[in-house]
């Protein structure tokens, strides 16, 4: 059977089931988070923008943003919900992930007039790990961090991610 | 003003609205363009400004696709108005930037920077950007200052999505400004210039135009 291949892009899920195989291309200091049943061999992967999800002052508590997959928080809670709905068993669901790196640096990253703060990578990662810690899915592998694009390929066949950069690296978690 | 309504007002954009920041663009992409010609002693051609509005999760795309390899420069603008500008060159074209400048030559696999090239590039970045906000300050007299440049030589992806992990924090759809310049038939020299005002900015620049505000 020959694999189907899903991009999953900015701020959006995918779920599906073996032979599927998920593509995030180029992430910097986004997150590519991997969510997958070993058992029935279905998974979903996300891909992250932002930490977690502060309603705008004044809006109501309940009020959900427009696209609520950008925030760690609200996607990976919404692609857990949905892996369940698909027959997924939450003792079975381990999670992987990679990306959250620091793309640009300066002399100046220190300083408020700097154009790119440090940690924006790292405060998604930490994120993410806090929501999977809340729902209670074990991380099994991560490549974070450092200065490096990564393209990720969840195979659902195996439950591995490849990461490719740039640099002609490549890596299996 | 909340960010719902610049998002409703950004995508009810006119004709005339839209025109106004293609043509102030056009003029601070000149400036820089001379600017860019005068440094490297060659003909810098410009196409005419692109404006569009799309989801953020669209923008690696514009860029050219999520991994093509590209070398960014990143700077912010501060003053009257914010925003992120970014400078991008094609992998190709970013080394035979460097070896036109600093006579270094380059081999094709190359994607590690010394310190020397690095600052060249960043360089190239801050002299078209002041050129750029140079021009736009006394077309829309106001003052506009730039952040020290950022480099990244990486995926379009990697290297464009810090700026939407930014803009992402406010809204979901941005406005881009594109401009493709290139060299001429000798000079395999092309790039693309990102202009991404804060949505809040966006009123402010077309006021400074006398054309229709967004909140009308």
């Amino acid at each position: 059977m020959t694999e189907t291949i899903i991009k999953v892009r900015v701020a959006e899920y995918k779920t599906g089931s073996s032979p599927t195989i998920f593509k995030c291309f180029g992430l910097g200091s986004c997150v590519g988070v991997s969510l997958y049943d070993p058992r029935i061999r279905l998974g979903g992967m996300a891909h992250i923008l932002l930490p977690s999800y502060k309603p705008r002052p004044g809006a109501s508590a309940d009020a959900l943003p427009k696209s609520p997959f950008k925030f760690a928080d609200l996607c990976l809670k919404s692609m857990f919900e949905k892996l369940l709905s698909l027959g997924c068993e939450k003792e079975r669901l381990v999670a992987k992930m990679a990306g959250g790196a620091n793309m640009f640096s300066n002399s100046f990253m220190n300083l408020p007039e700097s154009p790119v703060q440090a940690g924006i990578g790292e405060r998604n990662v930490l994120a993410a790990k806090d929501v999977l810690g809340q729902i209670g899915i074990p991380v099994l592998a991560e490549d974070v961090g450092g200065q490096k694009g990564r393209t990720l390929q969840f195979d659902t066949r195996t439950g591995s991610i490849l990461i490719t950069s740039t640099r002609g690296d490549s890596n299996v978690i | 003003m909340n960010e719902e309504a610049i998002e409703q007002a950004m995508s009810k954009m006119e004709p005339v609205q839209l025109d106004a920041l293609q043509e102030i663009c056009n003029i601070g992409m000149g400036h820089a363009a001379t600017a860019l010609s005068q440094m490297i002693g060659r003909t810098v051609n410009l196409s005419i400004p692109r404006v569009t509005l799309a989801p953020i999760a669209d923008v690696p795309d514009i860029l050219g696709g999520p991994e093509k390899i590209v070398a960014g420069i990143y700077m912010k603008i501060f003053g009257d108005i914010r925003g992120n500008m970014l400078l991008v060159f094609p992998k190709a074209s970013a080394q035979g930037l460097i070896t036109m400048l600093t006579g270094e030559k380059f081999e094709s696999e190359t994607l590690i920077l010394n310190d020397m090239n690095a600052s060249a590039l960043k360089e190239v970045g801050n002299i078209l950007a002041g050129a750029y906000l140079g021009a736009l300050e006394s077309v829309l007299n106001m003052s506009l200052l730039v952040s020290v440049p950022s480099l990244g030589f990486d995926m379009a992806g990697a290297v464009i999505d810090y700026i939407l992990i930014q803009l992402g924090q406010e809204v979901d759809v941005t406005l881009v400004v594109e401009t493709e310049f290139f060299g001429c038939e000798e000079t395999a020299l092309q790039g693309h210039f990102f202009l991404l005002p804060d949505p809040r900015s966006l009123d402010l620049i077309l006021k400074a135009c006398r054309v229709k505000s967004l909140l009308d």
